[in-house]
């Protein structure tokens, strides 16, 4: 499989994910209710809620990059400042690497809290 | 005179301009599909990480995110729409699949149908979710 077609069924297939992750939640909610107890000892909920952080940063890596190469680009800067389209692809880059250090940050910070 | 110099000296409207375009209800359901995913991720997700810091650090600190919650009525209100920012992607993404997967065909009709369709279900889940949060 090309990494484009990869990326792609990644981000519909997590997208899928995250709306039973919610079925789910709303589930327990309406049931036992969500308690401390929920949060901290049922494992799993805490499997659950990993895999949808880490997916979630997945996601929005792809959709993140997606959105960077359709507005942060020579043609579509110009539309704002001829002046400001000379550094699309600078400023393109600067972006990715905040939302990539973003996105490992979120992941790490929720998956400590969640196991330690 | 070349093509390019021929252009380039037409004082021809050109109407390709971003801000001067006027968005059909589906177009303006994807851009702000797009607007809500950055601000889940560089404002929803953030703030829920404090939020779960602190409902999963103790009993104690549970109990007090939740009077926390129930006093400060600008907190509930802020936990409030940044779930409906959630609601809001989520329920768009949604109508997207369906596209993707040519569920909803990819034609005019039908995409100005299921636009609207997808903003009235937001509406009501967006309702019950403020009757919920409140």
């Amino acid at each position: 499989m090309k990494s484009g077609k990869l990326y792609w069924y990644l981000q519909r297939f997590s997208a899928l994910y995250f709306i039973s992750f919610l079925v789910y939640l709303e589930y327990t909610f309406w049931t036992t209710g969500i308690t401390f107890q929920f949060l901290t000892t049922n494992n799993l909920f805490k499997a659950a809620l990993s895999i949808f952080i880490l997916s979630a940063c997945a996601h929005a890596f792809i959709g993140l990059w997606t959105v960077g190469t359709d507005y942060l680009t020579k043609r579509t800067l110009g539309f704002i400042s001829t002046n400001l389209s000379v550094y699309a692809d600078v400023l393109r880059k600067i972006y990715e690497t905040v939302f990539f250090i973003l996105g490992v940050l979120i992941a790490t910070f929720y998956i400590s809290i969640i196991w330690f | 005179m070349t093509f390019v110099t021929f252009i380039m000296t037409q004082n021809r409207p050109v109407n390709i301009n971003l801000f001067k375009i006027k968005l059909p209800l589906s177009a303006f359901l994807s851009i702000t599909h797009r607007i809500s995913g950055i601000l889940i991720f560089f404002l929803v997700l953030p703030f829920s990480i404090v939020a779960y810091y602190e409902l999963a650090k103790s009993q104690s600190s549970f109990d007090n995110f939740m009077s926390i919650y129930d006093t400060y009525l600008g907190i509930k209100l802020g936990c409030i729409f940044l779930t409906l920012i959630f609601q809001y992607h989520i329920f768009t993404g949604f109508r997207h699949i369906l596209m993707d997967f040519h569920i909803i065909s990819e034609n005019l009709s039908s995409s100005y149908k299921s636009a609207v369709v997808t903003l009235a279900l937001f509406v009501l889940n967006a309702l019950l979710t403020i009757w919920i949060m409140l």
